[in-house]
C-alpha cells in the first residue's frame, strides 16, 4: 500500500513538474514592488521576443522620474507603470481575438495585424500625439514626419487617424563574425585571395565601392560559394542554421530577394502600381552570367488586374539558386545541427559561440538570424554560458550584418535593399481608456515620450536595433552599443542603403495579409526545407517556379478577397 | 392539526433540493451556453460570412452564402489538399491498424496477468502523466541523437517527409497505448470469472479465448473507440504542430494539422477565419456519413454478449 502511495505521489510529481517545462520564458512581471496606490498607474503590456524588456523598463523610469510630481485625481502624484512581459499573451491572432478583454493600457506586440485592431475597436485614437510637434521635449518634428511614407501610408486610415504605430525594425539576414574572418583570414582581396587585414587590398563588396563597409565581403553568389568552400578548408563551418525554425532561412532569403529587386520592383508586391523590370518566363538553365534568366518577359505593367505576375519576379528564384547552393553542400558548410529538429533560434546561437570554443568543432562564421540576435542572446544568458569558453560577449565580440552578395558581377554596385514589415510590431493604447480620461492623457505622453529622439536612441543603445522612424543617434550613444548595433545603426545611416517598409494599403493587400507575409512569400513553402527533398516538386529551382506559378496565377489571384 | 405541516415539509424540502441543485447548475450551464453553444453558433455563422477591412480602419462584415465552401471543396481537388488527406487516412490508419490491435494484444496480456503484466501496466500508463511537450522533446532527441549514434546513421527527421511522418505516427502509437490499454484492460476485467473458467474446463487456447470469449465481451467498448476515433478524423493533428510548430513541410500536414495551424498562425487575420470556419464545417459535414455508415456496420458486428 505505501509503495503504492510512494509510486502515486511520484507519478503526480512528474505529471506537474513535466507542466512546468512546457513554460516559455512567460514573465508576469509587475516588478517586485506592490503596487502605488498614492500614484496613477499604467499597466504595459510588453513582447519579450528578441527585444526583451530592459529597454521598456529603462525607459519606464525615466518616465515616472519625468512625471513624479504630476498631480492626478483623487490626490494621486506622480505615474507607476506596471510592465507584464510574456511571449505567447502579446503576439499573434489569439492576442487579438483576446484584445475585447485585456485590462493593460498599453501594449507593445507583434505579430499583430493593424487593421483587425482598428477593426475590432480595440485601440484608442492616438493622432493627436502623433501629429503635433513633440516641442515639449525640445523637438520641431511630429511622430508623423519621422515616418517613411510607406509606413504612414499603412498606419494612417483613409479618414486620416493614426491608431497604432510600428514598435521596432526588423529584418533578417546573415551575421557574420568580423573576428573569425581576421583570424582565419577570410578577407577578399581586390586579386581574388583571401586574406587577413593588412595582407593586401581588399575587394570593393557588394556596393563596388572602395574604403567602404564592405571591403573583402563577397560581392557575388560565385565569390560568397568560394568564400564557404575556402571556410571549409581553414577549418570553419560557414552557416549554424536554427533547423526547426525554417521561416528564419525563409526570411533571410527574403532580404536575398528584397535585395535582387531593388525598391522599385520590390514595393510592386504592395503596391500593385508601376512597371516590372525582371519578370521570369521560364527558368531555363538557371542564373546566367548577367545574374538574369535567359527567358525573361519584356517590362509588365502591374496593376490590381495582374499582381500575380510578381510571382515570376527573378529575384524569388535567384534567392533559390542561392539556397540551393547551400543545401547541396550542408554536409560541409552547416553545422551538424542545421537541419535538426531540436535545433532552434536559441540553440543555432548556442552553437555559433560555444563551437570551436568549448567543443572541438569548427569555428561557425555565420547564423542566419533576425537583427535583435545579440539582444537575445544576451538576455538568455547565451553569450555568458560561453564567454568562460573563450566565446566573445555583446560587447567585446565583433559582429556585423553581412551585405547581400548579388548574382552576378554585372549587379555589383547596385543599390543594397533591406526589407522591413517590423514583424507586424505594434505599439497602441488600449480603447477602453476613452472611458479614463486622465489615465489615456498619460498613456498618449508615455507613448509619445518613447517616440522622441533621445528616447529612441536610448531603445537602439539597449536593443542595438533601430525603431522604424527616423532619427539619428549621436556618436555618444553609439560609444555605448555594440559593434553589431553599431552597424545596424549605421547600415541605416548610410545613404547608399535603402531600407523599404514592406506595407501597402490596397485593399488587396489589407484583406490578404497573411498571404503576402514575407514567411509565405514562396506560396506558404519553406525553400531550406523544400529543396532538400529529392523527388519533390519543388526539390529544384525550376519546379518550385512551376509550382508557384501554377498555384498562384491568375485564377488564385482573382480568388483573392478586395 | 398536524397534518398540514407532514404535507408542507416534503415540499419545502423539495424546494430547497430544486434551489440548491439550480445553485449547483446554473453557473455551469451559463459557461456551457456562452463558452460553447454560442460560439459555435458564431463559427457555424461565420461559415457564411465574409470579413473585409476598409482602409479607414472598420470591417465589413457580408453575408456571402456558400462561397467559402465552394472554395474549400475546390481546393479539396488540388494536389495539396489531396496530399494532406491521404495523411490524414495514413494517420488513421496506423492508429486503428497497429495501436488498437497492439493495445488490445497488450490489455490481454496485462488481463492474463502474465509475467511483468503490472510493470507493462505503469509503464504504458507513464506517457499519460508527462506533457507531450515534454516527451516531444525527449522523442526528437531520442530520434535525431540517440537512434543515429546508435546504428550510424542520419537523424530519422533528417528524410522525406514520408519518413518523418511515420516517425511521428510511431510516436503517436506509442504514447496513445497507454489509455487504450487501460480502458480495454479495465473492460476485460468485467467479464465473468465464470465464464473464462467455463472456457479452461473447454480446453480452449488462449487464442481462442481472446478471439471468442474476450473481444465479443468487450466489444462495446472497441466499437465506442473506434466510433470516436472516426468522428475525429479530419481533426487529428497528430502531434504535428508539438513536433514542428507552424513550418511542418506540406507533404507532411494532415487537414487536423492544416485547421489548426490555420487558426493558430500568428498571421491569420479575421479575413482568414470565414474560410476556416467553412473548412471545419465542410469535414465535418464529411465525416458524419462516415460515421453513421461505420456505425451502422460495427452494430452489425456486435454479437450483444451481455453479462
Amino acid at each position: 500500500m505505501k509503495k503504492k502511495r510512494i509510486a502515486a505521489f511520484m507519478l503526480a510529481a512528474a505529471s506537474m513538474v513535466s507542466m512546468l517545462a512546457g513554460c516559455t520564458r512567460e514573465t508576469v512581471n509587475p516588478g517586485d514592488e506592490p503596487e502605488d496606490s498614492t500614484k496613477l498607474t499604467l499597466y504595459v503590456s510588453n513582447y519579450e521576443g528578441g527585444f526583451g524588456k530592459v529597454w521598456l523598463e529603462k525607459a519606464a523610469e525615466r518616465f515616472e522620474e519625468l512625471h513624479k510630481d504630476d498631480v492626478f485625481a483623487d490626490g494621486k502624484v506622480g505615474v507607476d507603470i506596471r510592465i507584464n512581459s510574456s511571449i505567447n499573451g502579446t503576439a499573434g491572432s489569439s492576442f487579438v481575438q483576446g484584445l475585447g478583454s485585456n485590462t493593460n493600457d498599453i501594449f507593445f506586440s507583434e505579430d499583430t495585424f493593424y487593421y483587425d485592431v482598428t477593426a475590432g475597436g480595440y485601440a484608442l485614437d492616438i493622432t493627436d500625439i502623433v501629429t503635433e510637434k513633440l516641442s515639449a521635449y525640445g523637438e520641431d518634428k511630429t511622430i508623423e514626419d519621422k515616418m517613411d511614407s510607406s509606413l504612414v501610408n499603412f498606419f494612417k486610415t483613409s479618414d486620416n487617424k493614426y491608431y497604432a504605430l510600428p514598435h521596432y525594425e526588423t529584418y533578417y539576414g546573415i551575421v557574420y563574425n568580423v573576428d573569425v574572418f581576421d583570424q582565419k583570414g577570410l578577407w577578399l582581396s581586390a586579386d581574388g585571395d583571401f586574406v587577413r587585414p593588412g595582407e593586401a587590398t581588399l575587394s570593393n563588396g557588394p556596393d563596388g565601392q572602395p574604403n567602404t563597409y564592405d571591403d573583402g565581403l563577397p560581392a557575388t553568389y560565385e565569390e560568397f560559394y568560394a568564400l564557404c568552400d575556402y571556410m571549409v578548408s581553414v577549418g570553419v563551418t560557414p552557416f549554424a542554421l536554427p533547423g526547426s525554425i525554417v521561416s528564419m532561412e525563409t526570411l533571410m532569403l527574403y532580404q536575398l530577394y528584397a535585395d535582387y529587386e531593388g525598391r522599385d520592383n520590390f514595393m510592386l508586391n504592395y503596391t500593385y502600381n508601376g512597371v516590372a523590370t525582371d519578370l521570369v518566363n521560364s527558368i531555363g538553365s538557371g542564373l546566367n552570367a548577367e545574374g538574369k534568366f535567359d527567358d525573361m518577359l519584356p517590362a509588365t505593367t502591374i496593376d490590381s488586374t495582374n499582381g500575380y505576375l510578381l510571382q515570376q519576379q527573378a529575384g524569388k528564384y535567384a534567392a533559390l539558386t542561392f539556397a540551393k547552393k547551400i543545401i547541396d553542400n550542408a554536409s560541409t558548410w552547416c553545422t551538424n545541427g542545421s537541419f535538426l529538429n531540436s535545433e532552434d533560434h536559441l540553440s543555432s546561437k548556442h552553437t555559433y559561440l560555444k563551437n570551436g570554443r568549448a567543443t572541438s568543432d569548427n569555428l561557425v562564421a555565420f547564423i542566419t538570424d533576425g537583427v535583435w540576435w545579440e539582444n537575445e542572446a544576451e538576455e538568455n544568458n547565451i553569450f555568458a554560458t560561453w564567454a568562460p569558453y573563450g566565446a566573445p560577449t555583446r560587447e567585446t565580440g565583433r559582429f556585423a550584418f553581412m551585405p547581400m552578395p548579388k548574382a552576378s558581377k554585372a549587379q555589383v554596385g547596385e543599390k543594397r535593399t533591406i526589407a522591413t514589415n517590423c514583424n507586424l510590431s505594434l505599439a497602441f493604447i488600449n480603447a477602453k481608456l476613452a472611458d479614463n480620461p486622465e489615465k489615456a492623457t498619460v498613456a498618449k505622453q508615455f507613448l509619445q515620450f518613447l517616440h522622441t529622439d533621445e528616447e529612441m536612441q536610448n531603445f537602439s543603445v539597449q536593443t542595438g536595433t533601430m525603431k522604424p522612424f527616423n532619427y539619428t543617434v549621436s556618436e555618444e550613444n553609439k560609444a555605448k552599443m555594440s559593434y553589431f548595433g553599431r552597424s545596424v545603426v549605421e547600415t541605416r545611416e548610410n545613404k547608399n542603403i535603402d531600407t523599404v517598409y514592406a506595407y501597402g494599403n490596397s485593399s488587396k493587400f489589407l484583406n490578404n495579409f497573411a498571404t503576402f507575409y514575407p514567411d509565405y512569400t514562396w506560396a506558404n513553402h519553406h525553400p531550406f526545407a523544400d529543396l532538400r527533398v529529392p523527388g519533390e516538386q519543388t526539390s529544384t529551382v525550376e519546379g518550385f517556379f512551376s509550382f508557384i506559378t501554377a498555384k498562384r496565377g491568375q485564377e488564385w489571384w482573382n480568388g483573392l478577397k478586395g | 392539526m398536524s397534518a398540514p405541516k407532514h404535507r408542507l415539509k416534503p415540499q419545502k424540502k423539495r424546494t430547497g433540493e430544486l434551489l440548491f441543485y439550480v445553485a449547483l447548475i446554473a453557473i455551469p450551464m451559463l459557461q456551457y451556453l456562452i463558452m460553447y453553444v454560442a460560439v459555435n453558433i458564431n463559427s457555424f455563422l461565420l461559415a457564411f460570412k465574409s470579413y473585409e477591412v476598409n482602409t479607414d480602419g472598420t470591417a465589413t462584415i457580408k453575408w456571402i452564402g456558400f462561397d467559402n465552401f465552394v472554395k474549400f471543396i475546390k481546393s479539396l481537388f488540388e494536389p495539396e489538399m489531396i496530399t494532406m488527406l491521404k495523411n490524414t487516412l495514413i494517420v488513421y490508419g496506423a492508429r486503428l491498424g497497429v495501436g488498437t490491435v497492439l493495445a488490445l494484444l497488450f490489455s490481454y496480456y496485462i488481463y492474463k496477468n502474465y509475467s511483468g503484466s503490472k510493470f507493462f501496466r505503469y509503464v504504458l500508463m507513464l506517457p499519460s502523466f508527462i506533457s507531450p511537450v515534454v516527451l516531444v522533446m525527449i522523442y526528437t532527441f531520442v530520434v535525431e541523437y540517440a537512434v543515429p549514434s546508435l546504428f550510424h546513421m542520419r537523424s530519422l527527421f533528417d528524410g522525406e517527409p514520408m519518413q518523418r511522418l511515420l516517425v511521428v505516427i510511431f510516436y503517436n502509437t506509442l504514447v496513445g497505448f497507454g489509455s487504450g490499454v487501460l480502458m480495454y484492460s479495465n473492460a476485460m476485467s468485467r467479464i465473468p470469472e465464470s465464464l473464462v473458467e467455463y472456457g479452461k474446463l473447454e480446453g480452449i487456447s488462449p487464442l481462442r479465448e481472446f478471439f471468442s470469449v474476450t473481444l465479443p465481451c468487450i466489444y462495446p467498448t472497441i466499437e465506442t473507440f473506434l466510433i470516436i476515433g472516426l468522428s475525429n478524423i479530419f481533426m487529428d493533428q497528430a502531434n504535428l504542430y508539438t513536433f514542428f510548430g507552424g513550418a511542418t513541410h506540406q507533404s507532411m500536414q494532415t487537414t487536423g494539422y492544416w485547421l489548426y495551424n490555420m487558426v493558430l498562425d500568428n498571421r491569420a487575420t479575421m479575413s482568414d477565419y470565414p474560410y476556416i470556419s467553412a473548412a471545419g464545417l465542410v469535414l465535418s459535414a464529411i465525416t458524419i456519413p462516415i460515421v453513421m455508415i461505420a456505425r451502422h456496420f460495427l452494430d452489425k458486428l456486435d454479437r450483444e454478449v451481455e453479462f
